[in-house]
This record gives C-alpha cells, sequence and structure tokens, in this order.
C-alpha cells in the first residue's frame, strides 16, 4: 500500500507536490516569462540612465560652446533706397572702362576732339561729349563708334556749333551703347571718367 | 548560529496526557515537558487544550529556534473515517465537500468546528481524518510562543500507516494499538474497505483480540477464495499485540514500533503512552 498524505498541517505553496505535466510546464514557462521581463526591465532601465546621461552630457556641451561662441551680429536691415544706392554703386564699379576707352581710342582721329565721356550703368550706355570741325566728319565718327566693339550702336541726341571758339568747331553729344559681353566684365573700374 | 542543531520536538497527544520530546541526532532522547489529567477529571477536548496550553511555557533553553515539532495525536483524540468519493468526481473542492458530509452524517455534527485533512483520491475511497480546531491551534500557540515550526500534525494512525505501509495486506486488517486504543483498517482488493477505532476498556488478551477479529470479518463476510487471502498486520506501541504467527484463521505479522527506552518508567502510564505516540512520529 502507499504512504498516506495526511497532515492537519498545510504545507507552503511552494512545497506542495506539482499535479500533472501541463502544470509543470505552465510554471516553467511563468518563470521563464517572469526572468525574460526582468532582463527586459534591466536593460530597459540600464538604456534609459545611459540615454539621460547622455542627454546631460550634451546639454553640458551645448551650454559650454554657446558660453564659448560670441554671440551672432545682428543682421544687416537695410531700406529699399539704401539697397538701391549699393546696387548702383556697384554697378558703376563694374563699368568697364578698358574696354570702354580701348573702344574710343581705335575711333580717334585728329578731326574729333573727345571733350568728355560719362557712363549710365543703367541704361547700359556711354554719354559722351565731342567736337568735329563739320556734320560730316561728325556722322562718320558716329558711324564709326556704333561698328567698334564694345559698343553695339550709338545715337546723336544733340549737336550745335560753338560759338565761343573762334574755329566755330561743331559740338554734339551722343549715347554709345555696350553690348551684353562687355557689360559684364570690369576688371579696373572707377565711379566716373571725366575727360576734357 | 543555534547551539544545540538537528534536534527535532516530537509532541505525543492522548485525551488525558501529552509529552513533548527533544530527540538528536548525537543527544539522547529528553523529556522536555510532560502533562497528564488528574484522574478524577474527566478527559475531553478542552482538557487536552488546557494540556497543550501548559506547553507554552516549556523551558527550552536546550532547543533552538525555529526546530521542527511533530505532533502524533492518539486516534481516539482524532477521528478518522473513509469517503468513497462520488463518480466523476472533479476537484479538490468537491471531494472536500464530500468529506465534509460524510463526516456530519457519521458524527452528527457541524464540521466548521473541526479541521479536516485526507488522502484525496478522486477514484477510490481514501481515508480522511479530523481534529478540532481549537487544539490545533493550540498546538500552533504553543510552537509560535517558543519559536518553533509547526511541521506535522497526524493521528497514530497514519504515523503507523506510514511506517508498514509496504507490509500492509491488500486484503485483510492493519491493526493499530496505542494503549486501550485500537484502530482496524479494512483493505480489500489493495483499497480501503472500512475504518474503524475502539477504545477498549482495559488492556485486551488474546481471546479478546480472536473474538474482535472475528467480529470484524463478519462485518465484511467474503467468498472463500477472497476469504484465505485475507491477513492480519499487527502494529503500534501496545504492550498486548500478539505475537502469533495465526489468529482467528487468518495469517498474523506483528511490526511493533520500537519499546520506550528504561528512562520513561518513572513517567505516569498515560504520559509513558504519550511518549510512545510521540516517538511514533518520529522519522525512522
Amino acid at each position: 500500500m502507499k504512504p498516506l498524505s495526511i497532515n492537519f498541517v498545510e504545507d507552503p505553496l511552494w512545497r506542495r507536490p506539482v499535479a500533472t505535466r501541463w502544470r509543470q510546464i505552465l510554471i516553467g514557462l511563468g518563470l521563464a516569462t517572469a526572468l525574460a521581463a526582468a532582463a527586459v526591465y534591466w536593460q530597459w532601465q540600464v538604456l534609459d540612465r545611459e540615454l539621460a546621461e547622455t542627454t546631460q552630457a550634451v546639454a553640458l556641451a551645448r551650454g559650454e560652446i554657446a558660453a564659448r561662441t560670441p554671440p551672432p551680429p545682428a543682421p544687416l536691415l537695410l531700406s529699399e533706397p539704401q539697397i538701391v544706392a549699393i546696387n548702383s554703386a556697384i554697378d558703376q564699379l563694374n563699368t568697364p572702362w578698358p574696354t570702354v576707352l580701348d573702344g574710343f581710342e581705335r575711333v580717334a582721329s585728329s578731326h574729333i576732339a573727345l571733350l568728355q565721356i560719362e557712363p549710365d550703368h543703367r541704361r547700359r550706355l556711354v554719354k559722351g561729349v565731342a567736337e568735329a570741325k563739320d556734320h560730316q566728319q561728325m556722322l562718320g565718327y558716329i558711324a564709326q563708334l556704333a561698328a567698334t566693339a564694345p559698343f553695339a550702336g550709338a545715337m546723336l541726341t544733340r549737336h550745335e556749333v560753338n560759338e565761343k571758339d573762334p574755329n566755330r568747331p561743331l559740338r554734339f553729344i551722343f549715347e554709345a551703347r555696350l553690348d551684353g559681353s562687355s557689360a559684364l566684365t570690369a576688371p579696373d573700374a572707377e565711379p566716373s571718367v571725366l575727360m576734357k | 548560529m543555534s547551539r544545540f542543531p538537528g534536534r527535532d520536538l516530537l509532541l505525543g497527544c492522548t485525551n488525558e496526557s501529552a509529552v513533548l520530546l527533544a530527540r538528536g541526532t548525537s543527544t539522547p532522547l529528553e523529556v522536555l515537558a510532560s502533562a497528564d489529567l488528574d484522574p478524577s477529571t474527566h478527559a475531553s477536548i478542552e482538557a487536552l487544550c488546557g494540556l497543550v496550553a501548559e506547553l507554552k511555557s516549556t523551558k527550552t533553553v536546550s532547543i533552538a529556534s525555529r526546530s521542527a515539532l511533530s505532533v502524533t495525536m492518539d486516534d481516539s483524540a482524532a477521528r478518522s473515517f473513509i469517503v468513497t468519493p462520488p463518480g466523476g468526481a472533479q476537484g479538490l473542492a468537491e471531494l472536500r465537500a464530500t468529506v465534509a458530509a460524510r463526516f456530519a452524517a457519521l458524527y452528527g455534527e457541524s464540521p466548521e468546528e473541526w479541521l479536516l485533512a485526507a488522502d484525496w483520491h478522486a477514484a477510490a475511497p481514501f481515508i480522511a481524518c479530523a481534529l478540532p480546531r481549537r487544539l490545533y491551534r493550540e498546538f500552533e500557540d504553543a510552537a509560535r510562543a517558543n519559536g518553533w515550526r509547526l511541521v506535522c500534525v497526524r493521528p497514530a494512525l497514519v504515523q503507523v500507516w506510514n511506517r508498514v505501509c509496504r507490509s500492509i495486506p491488500a486484503d485483510g486488517w492493519l491493526i493499530v494499538g496505542f494503549g486501550k486504543t485500537l484502530t482496524l483498517v479494512h483493505t480489500l482488493g489493495a483499497q480501503l474497505a472500512s475504518l474503524r477505532t475502539v477504545r477498549l476498556p482495559e488492556a485486551p488478551g488474546v481471546a479478546e483480540l480472536v473474538e474482535l477479529i472475528e467480529q470484524e470479518r463478519l462485518r465484511s463476510p467474503m467468498p472463500g477464495a477472497q476469504r484465505d487471502r485475507q491477513s492480519l498486520l499487527w502494529s503500534g506501541s501496545a504492550d498486548w499485540l500478539p505475537e502469533t504467527p495465526t489468529m482467528a484463521g487468518l495469517a498474523s505479522r506483528t511490526l511493533p514500533l520500537p519499546p520506550l527506552a528504561m528512562t520513561f518508567v518513572h513517567l505516569s502510564e498515560p504520559c509513558q503512552l504519550a511518549c510512545q505516540l510521540a516517538l511514533a512520529g518520529s522519522p525512522r
């Protein structure tokens, strides 16, 4: 006969016999799950702590960098007239004087006296004042100038006889339009040139 | 760390006496406390509770705290009975309800005041035992008051059964005798058939025992072939256990528990019985 399992003192839960294999499997699974959960929780705690430390280090580094870096300059706020004036000055400085002067040199002759040239960058042209002995020479100069680089054309805007001069020369004012390529490059530039 | 490791406490209880023994691997058996009722006092559960309560003030200088306390009850102080589980019983709760109903039917008392324990089985008859809750609380209080661990409270029948279970006949009777209490467990086809505890007026002789066995055989008549297979196994510490190889026409065998040492002869007779019960609960 088998022993009797009779005892008025109840065994603690952990000492009671496990009845079935399924219960053993369930207990094993429960223990494994509990262990896995504990491992995940522990790992999560470690990662959380590392993340907090890293965030704190980044915040400290940012503070140090901010302390060492000078404050950025205040943005330059310009009014529209100022911008227009600056752009105008830049365009004036960008006038291709060597090319322009070369063009005038090529058409220069003893019959024409070039008195003054003045660039008008907004209209991309050069205004000039010159004197000739007669109308024929004046028109020839204008035609020659229009065909010479860097000019894309020339136009007579005004002419008159200079009565103050005893030779009574023909004084005329013209506009020579610059072509696109010469207008873009300006290795040496000055705001304006006045020639007499 | 305890200065006295390895000492187990054994408490034996009858309706008239209680004895607490200490047993160690390298120390002799020692009576720590003993108490018995005045002969003029009526034995009762209340009186036994009073005896156990006296153990709370036991001088236990030589006993380490957390020592294991095993209690063995005389079969007349506890109640043992056979329960046949209902067909298709499912779950321990259903078996517990069956045991409670069986207890109420047998003894006509509500099981509320009794602590029930059983060798639970869903498909075969099993033994159930009942102990007054008040008495169990006294055991717990005595253990708690002295810092002991109450590990075991069992009737003498269960202690003896577990000692001699390999020798219990599949068809026949196990007869357990302590003092004047005799418990008969009838087995039939390796299953429990009946259980009865008899309180004897005095120590029986062989003739009374033969008569008792014949009465038991009449209670459960068997066909001739089965009757021939029946045998008897006697165990316990009673000095009237028979030594004869046959009794009432049945093969008989006796496996008595070890007798008490001479150092206990100074105790009263009820206390000596309690000592025998306490020793029945000691590990072999």
